[in-house]
């Protein structure tokens, strides 16, 4: 007995086995998700920390959380080696965001990079507020009407983990599924 | 919700005996060892604070029997609230969960266990009732972390000078390592008597944040510590501290799940979601968060076990991160990410059939 198309059923798995092991699968997942991520972070859907009063009176009330994360999550890369691919990697170690206009018309340019950003929104972080640069953290708040307690030993910075947020609200909004079908429907579609 | 019964105490009849466990190989955190020698139908009895047990969903305990050489099905009577139920013979060595459906059960201050051999030995841990509490389920997994995570800053020093009860400031012998807002352990052992007590800095020039509740003498131990802490994260203070936080809440719902209950029925439950926790630890100096940082990775790191609403749960390390000090003047800070499955929700209680009555009458009658 001949059963027609067994050929074409066993290339077609085997086109399939190949491609699941391809690092491109994982690439296209990973650029879907880089695409995906400054829309997410920018319209607020990541649900991230809100501002502090602190935050609100030096941006502005109408400042959203992360709402300058737009320039670092749209800075991400996507890294490829043999055995897949990465999201929410930043290549150039040395690039910084551009300068920007704060809520009384002052401007302010970051010394950090892009990486050193992510990584302080990633884990949250202290400020000491004594001695000599806790003095100059003072002087900056105080600027904006904004008086800590002597008493208070640091300025506190919430967590704010952009990139793992923005990957959940990704993945639930089936946008992952999506580049994995993409990605076969070009394997399927090339046989 | 987890709550373990207070005040418990142990009593036994003639020829038991009961004892703390030997090694921490024998138990979680307070294991008893229970032995009984003298016949059938010895008990061990564990009373404790009247509690009314209809309020919770389960009563929980971890009890590790062994297996016996028997032909008999079950070992062990365990009486809750005037209620028996029978402990089958264990098939396999090692602790065994023991889930006891207590939504119909009244009040209770004691619980019997019963010997139906007449020689065995068996440990028994974690004895408690719990219930699904929405309000609780995620911050239940913090207060489970920091239960478990202690880490030594390894920094001590001596009182400079005697230091007197209501006094608001101290006299520290060496600096090194105190930060303005550190928080110490002062102690003293006189005439065997040891007195100590725990006080936050303001400054490293020794003033505190509260009076002193006691009074110790020059040269009385002072030990920096490195406080583990909650959600309540913006508020702290203390340097060094290890924080545990959570950062994200995942909606990927199990599926249900049976789990069986002793003397028959069971539930149904399903789990919510995974939280994600991070573990940090943050200090003005890098050198101690490195080196802090290397203690928990040693004693916690990739895998841990923690305690969670009575049952013991191993997690693993999802990532970490650290972060240098850098120009915005931060705290060096490391990072422990890990994913933890808070317990699950209760969806349906499966009540054992006791009494099946069937009556049929012939067909046409």
């Amino acid at each position: 007995m001949i059963i027609e198309g067994l050929d074409d059923l066993n290339k077609a798995f085997s086109s399939i086995k190949e491609a699941m092991k391809s690092p491109q699968l994982q690439k296209a997942r990973a650029e879907k998700f880089k695409d995906a991520a400054p829309r997410i972070v920018g319209s607020g859907a990541a649900g991230l920390k809100p501002n502090k009063s602190a935050t609100s009176k030096i941006q502005g009330i109408q400042h959203s959380p992360e709402a300058w994360t737009g320039e670092l999550v749209g800075a991400i890369e996507v890294r490829v080696d043999p055995t897949g691919a990465e999201a929410g990697y930043f290549s150039d170690s040395t690039k910084k965001p551009g300068p920007r206009t704060l809520a009384d018309g002052a401007k302010s340019q970051s010394n950090l990079t892009f990486a050193e950003i992510a990584m302080l929104q990633t884990s949250g972080f202290r400020i000491p507020l004594s001695g000599p640069s806790g003095a100059k953290v003072r002087g900056f708040l105080a600027r904006y009407g904004i008086f800590l307690k002597a008493t208070k030993a640091f300025l506190v910075v919430s967590a704010r983990p952009f990139l793992t947020k923005a990957a959940d609200v990704h993945e639930g909004a089936g946008g992952d599924e999506m580049a994995v079908d993409q990605f076969f429907e070009a394997v399927w579609g090339n046989l | 919700m987890f709550q373990a019964f207070t005040n418990q105490v142990w009593s036994v009849s003639d020829g038991a005996k009961v004892s703390q466990a030997a090694t921490t190989d024998t138990g979680f955190r307070d294991a008893r060892k229970i032995v009984f020698t003298n016949g059938l139908n010895e008990t061990a009895t564990l009373s404790f604070d009247s509690i009314l047990l209809s309020g919770f969903e389960e009563v929980t305990m971890y009890v590790n029997i062994g297996r016996q050489l028997t032909s008999l099905d079950n070992v062990l009577k365990i009486t809750v609230a005037g209620q028996d139920y029978d402990v089958p013979k264990p098939t396999r060595d090692g602790w065994v969960h023991i889930l006891i459906d207590c939504q119909a059960l009244g009040a209770a201050d004691s619980i019997v266990f019963e010997s139906l051999l007449a020689n065995q030995t068996f440990f028994v841990d974690l004895i408690g009732a719990r219930k699904f509490d929405p309000a609780s389920i995620d911050t239940d997994v913090v207060d489970a972390i920091i239960d478990a995570v202690s880490l030594d800053y390894g920094v001590a020093t001596t009182l400079a000078a005697d230091a007197v009860a209501a006094d608001r400031a101290i006299s520290l012998a060496s600096l090194v390592y105190v930060f303005n807002t550190s928080r110490l352990r002062i102690s003293s052992t006189v005439d065997d008597v040891t007195t100590s007590e725990e006080v936050d800095l303001v400054t490293k020039s020794g003033k505190l944040k509260g009076a002193l509740v006691n009074s110790y003498p020059e040269g009385a131990i002072v030990t920096v510590l490195c406080p583990v802490v909650g959600e309540d994260a913006d508020g702290i203070e203390p340097d060094p501290v290890c924080g545990v936080n959570i950062s994200d809440i995942q909606t990927n719902v199990g599926l249900n799940t049976p789990i069986d209950m002793l003397g028959g029925g069971g539930k149904i439950k399903y789990f919510l979601g995974e939280v994600l926790i991070q573990v940090y630890i943050d200090c003005s100096s890098k050198a101690k968060v490195l080196e802090l940082s290397r203690k928990y990775q040693r004693e916690y790191g990739a895998e841990f076990q923690i305690i969670l609403d009575g049952e013991p749960f191993d997690i693993y390390l999802d990532n970490s991160q650290f972060l240098d000090q850098t120009e915005a003047g931060n705290n060096a800070r490391m990072s422990f990410f890990y994913k933890v499955q808070p317990s699950p929700a209760t969806v349906e209680t499966l009540v054992r059939v006791t009494d099946l009555t069937i009556t049929i009458s012939p067909e046409g009658a």
